[in-house]
């Protein structure tokens, strides 16, 4: 039976896009006869038994899925990690696919393609895993994972998302080849020019109310000289 | 003049201690100031993505160690050198995860820049950005991902100048040195 492991490779664990993204589309896999599995990576960099059981469960699949948000241009620290320890520890992987799927809180998925893809590419060639494509998504944000949703509960907003992961399922399941695709979760009447200005200006006032709320100061300089 | 060189070799690395070397007396030698920090040897917690040096503690992390003072001192100098192997052409983990705290640099927010949206400032000034990656052996691929990684870092961290440059592991110091006089001169860090 196909074996495929999840790895969550978000910084805030299962409160996250990534779990929520991540485990929608296990359960197509699960439910279309794949043996599924899911690791957090933040859980398993703990110490160095759970790395090893990490990679142990990485060299047992067949189907790698890494979910992650972008951290600076790039992959979160806990991720280059998993990636370093993957490339020292194991060998012979040719026989797997590797698929990241990637999210940022900017709504524009450029951010995530201008260069994490790949660094991702470059992973996978090093250490010998089969790119079975990969999924770009902006505004992650918006899909409410950090509050603990599931795309089922999150109506409309998931819509083309989790199109996007169906049709993953229908290449990982068919071991056929995935695009690398972009999308944006935000509705596209948000991205027009005018639009973009409103949303970013309301933003940034719900960034000052949050501060404000907590006696912060959001444009506050503590190390200024 | 205060620069401030993060050392992102994992432990056991030594390939880069010949650059990082050369950098310093070179550095050294025009009149900077220059700080060395080699974090595998620094105790840093990795980012946990809460946000709450945006919306609670704005600007300081609240995680409560080495990291806050490495990113104060980053704030407050002219010039910030990475040093890292390349890996898969990025950042090695060590490297990664001071960047990864920086995050309290920035303000939350946006603003439009081009047809992108990227966060806004939260200093007047920023330091200027020199990246040095090390390559085992010679990839272009690796180089061009390296020098798009440092642009785009450069977009969201503001340093007035910015340059990426890879070198390759067992590189002959002269020419070494070489280079990083050039470079200093062409980003006219010697003025």
């Amino acid at each position: 039976m196909t074996r495929a492991l999840l790895l969550v490779g978000s910084p805030r664990g299962k409160k996250s896009t990534s779990t929520s993204v991540g485990s929608y589309l296990l359960n197509i896999l699960d439910e279309r006869g794949l043996e599924t599995d899911v690791l957090w990576i933040k859980r398993q960099l703990a110490d160095d038994d759970k790395i090893f059981q990490m990679l142990d469960a990485v060299d047992r699949a067949d189907i790698i899925i890494l979910t992650a948000p972008l951290y600076d241009d790039c992959q979160p620290y806990i991720v280059t990690r998993t990636m370093e320890a993957i490339a020292a520890h194991l060998k012979n992987l040719g026989n797997k696919r590797f698929i990241p799927i990637i999210n940022c809180g900017f709504p524009e998925p450029e951010h995530i393609t201008a260069v994490a893809i790949a660094i991702y590419q470059k992973f996978a060639s090093t250490v010998g895993f089969k790119w079975a494509g990969s999924l770009a998504i902006g505004g992650g944000e918006m899909l409410q994972g950090a509050r603990g949703k599931k795309l089922d509960e999150i109506g409309k907003m998931a819509g083309k998302v989790k199109k996007a992961l169906e049709r993953i399922s229908d290449s990982l399941v068919a071991d056929s080849s995935f695009p690398d695709e972009s999308i944006r979760a935000v509705p596209d009447f948000f991205y027009k020019p005018f639009m973009k200005r409103i949303i970013t200006w309301m933003n940034n006032n719900a960034w000052r109310s949050r501060a404000k709320k907590n006696d912060g100061i959001v444009d506050a300089r503590p190390y200024s000289q | 003049m205060d620069a401030i060189i993060l050392n992102g070799s994992l432990k056991h690395q030594h390939h880069l201690t010949p650059i990082q070397k050369i950098l310093f007396e070179e550095l050294g030698s025009v009149g900077w100031s220059v700080e060395l920090i080699l974090l595998n040897e620094v105790e840093i917690r990795s980012c946990i993505g809460c946000f709450k040096c945006w919306d609670t503690t704005p600007g300081i992390c609240i995680q409560k160690d080495e990291a806050r003072n490495i990113v104060q001192k980053i704030i407050q100098s002219d010039l910030v050198i990475f040093l890292t192997p390349l890996t898969f052409g990025g950042y090695s983990s060590e490297l990664k995860k001071i960047i990864e705290r920086m995050l309290g640099l920035l303000q939350p927010g946006m603003t439009i820049i081009g047809s992108e949206t990227h966060h806004l400032k939260r200093y007047e000034h920023y330091p200027s950005l020199l990246a040095f990656g090390v390559i085992e052996t010679q990839d272009d691929d690796e180089k061009k991902i390296f020098d798009t990684l440092i642009k785009r870092h450069s977009l969201n961290f503001y340093p007035p100048k910015h340059r990426a440059e890879v070198f390759l592991a067992g590189e002959d110091k002269g020419r070494i040195r070489e280079r990083a006089k050039k470079i200093i001169i062409e980003m006219e860090l010697d003025k």
